[in-house]
């Protein structure tokens, strides 16, 4: 019966890890192949040869290059400019007494904003921005990121700062250290952690959005997000190179949601759990 | 004791806070508020905005496809978030007590569909769903099945990917309200004789209702704001067989134009996200005081 029992266990393990991991397996493999072999039936999984043609095309003639680097810098900016505000934010949120209603109308607030779809507010934010005169700019689209990665930084650094000893404030402010040293000197170090897990988590946000992008940006300021969906409409057969656009995109994201997997889930439910 | 900080306490409190409240606002609230006047205007490219009252809300009821639209959102929402359900749940059952040894593995696995780009995710399941050379109809051992093109089908090709993409979720959610409940539980049940369905009928199900009920508003929340899929899987179609209601408003915005017009749709779908999550709340508090 045990014997039977873990069989069982194992078949349904491989069979559920193989649904994940196949599909991240055929964009990798099909970044690689032989142009011939991409459009194969049967299809091919262990190609003999490999090439970086897709890879060659797509940085050559699609100047992949310059996408991948307003990904980043858009996606960096927006997080170290959330990441500033919300700190502070979170700081006087979590340590400092408001009156009775503010502090819960604030954290509501928050989570009515993790409800809000992106359609609606990108709408009038294409009003705003062509207004201002910065549409198709990297600027625009770090404003966007920035506000909507705020609320969820607000909401996870809050956490962060509850959970430290207010013995060690006073002990800080005992020692002379100033409100403002206590935040630098005491509550920063301290939450480093939940500092690196919650911009992680911002950042593959940022580098994932695709509608702003998309309605904000079009030719010299846009991410990989709409890049790659400009592949399937235009010229919807060049599987190779969809796919080895999609595999640079997604190295980031793989490696920081190696490394952060355990904040992750404490990410995706932020603003549902009260905490 | 002021007086030894050079700012003092009642103001440094606000001087943190109110850059991100300023700029929530700014780019959050203000756009709200100036989308809800478009809505009861009627505005062409080169002319002013132009009051034309319920007009924008009384064609939005008249148009056939918001209803498509609005029809297809509730298909894809209930059939992906009760399936992403049910596939979560008997798999956290399954592997609750054998997953000890290798969770880390499984975890990094399981997380990362989550944190993929929902557009490579879009474009990969474009490539698998291929009716030639596609792995799904290798796999199911058939040729020549039409996933996307065949209106009938279309939806259900979005629905596989988004429970593809979000069953995780769901299993990671469950799994970690499987764990906390208390071995002695289940121990004192046995000893008392209990049979497995009743072991998991007045024990598991009771203990595990919240954490089904907030994994359940969370999944749905997101899955009625899906777009990216659609835009890469189907772009809308074939026809409107997957018009959803943000791909409604996109098109009607960015593709004929029709801001004021976008802006009601927006503003029907933000009192119907509304209503939805205050019953939501409503049900759960109620659930929640029960048990």
């Amino acid at each position: 019966m045990k014997i039977f029992k873990k069989v069982i266990f194992i078949f349904i393990f491989t069979i559920f890890l193989g649904m994940y991991l196949l599909p991240l397996y055929w964009i990798f493999i099909t970044a690689f192949k032989i142009e011939g072999e991409v459009l194969a039936s049967p299809p091919i999984f262990l190609p003999i040869k490999f090439t970086l043609d897709s890879f060659k095309y797509i940085f050559l003639s699609r100047s992949m290059f310059l996408f991948l680097k307003n990904s980043l810098i858009i996606s960096f900016f927006s997080v170290i400019l959330s990441m500033v505000l919300g700190c502070f934010a979170a700081f006087s949120l979590a340590k400092f007494k408001f009156k009775k209603g503010i502090n819960n109308f604030i954290s509501n607030w928050i989570l009515s904003t993790k409800f809000m779809p992106p359609i609606i507010i990108v709408l009038p934010v294409f009003f705003l921005f062509k207004y201002l005169g910065i549409l198709d700019t990297r600027l625009c689209l770090i404003i966007a990121y920035t506000s909507f990665n705020l609320p969820f930084i607000i909401w996870m650094m809050k956490g962060y700062f509850s959970e430290i000893p207010s013995d060690i404030e006073e002990a800080g402010l005992i020692d002379g250290c100033g409100k403002l040293g206590v935040f630098f000197r005491i509550i920063i170090p301290l939450s480093l952690p939940g500092i690196a897990a919650s911009g992680i988590f911002s950042f593959i946000l940022s580098w994932n959005e695709f509608i702003f992008a998309l309605i904000l940006t079009s030719s010299r300021s846009t991410t990989l997000p709409v890049f790659i969906s400009q592949f399937i409409t235009d010229r919807g057969l060049l599987w190779g190179q969809i796919s080895a656009a999609s595999f640079i995109a997604l190295i980031p994201v793989v490696i920081f949601a190696i490394f952060s997997q355990k904040y992750i889930v404490r990410g995706l439910t932020a603003g549902a759990v009260k905490g | 004791m002021n007086n030894r900080f050079f700012i003092t306490d009642s103001k440094i409190k606000w001087i943190f806070l109110i850059p991100s409240v300023l700029l929530l606002l700014f780019i959050l609230i203000y756009p709200l508020i100036f989308s809800l006047r478009l809505s009861f205007s009627e505005w062409k490219a080169g002319s002013d905005m132009v009051f034309v009252g319920f007009e924008n809300y009384k064609d939005l009821f008249t148009d056939k496809l918001f209803y498509t639209a609005l029809k297809n959102t509730f298909i894809f929402v209930i059939l992906a978030t009760l399936f992403e359900l049910i596939f979560g749940f008997i798999l956290a059952l399954i592997l609750n007590r054998e997953i000890g040894k290798i969770r880390n593995i499984f975890r990094i696995c399981l997380i990362l569909p989550m944190m993929l780009t929902p557009v490579v995710v879009g474009v990969t399941w474009r490539m698998l769903f291929n009716p030639q050379y596609g792995l799904v109809n290798f796999f199911l051992n058939i040729t020549g099945f039409q996933w996307i093109s065949n209106p009938k089908i279309a939806i259900f090709s979005l629905i596989i990917t988004d429970i593809w993409e979000w069953t995780p979720f769901m299993f990671i959610i469950i799994l970690a309200g499987l764990q906390s409940i208390p071995d002695y539980l289940y121990e004192s049940a046995s000893i008392d004789g209990a049979g497995t369905i009743h072991v998991h009928k007045y024990i598991t199900l009771p203990l595990i209702m919240p954490t089904i009920l907030l994994a359940v508003i969370i999944r749905s929340m997101d899955a009625i704001k899906v777009y990216d899929i659609v835009y890469t899987l189907t772009y809308g179609g074939p026809g409107s067989s997957t018009e959803v209601i943000s791909w409604y408003i996109y098109r009607q915005g960015f593709t004929y134009w029709k801001m004021g017009y976008a802006a009601a749709a927006s503003y029907i779908m933000l009192i119907l996200i509304a209503v939805l999550v205050m019953l939501f709340l409503k049900y759960t508090n109620k659930f929640l005081k029960i048990s």
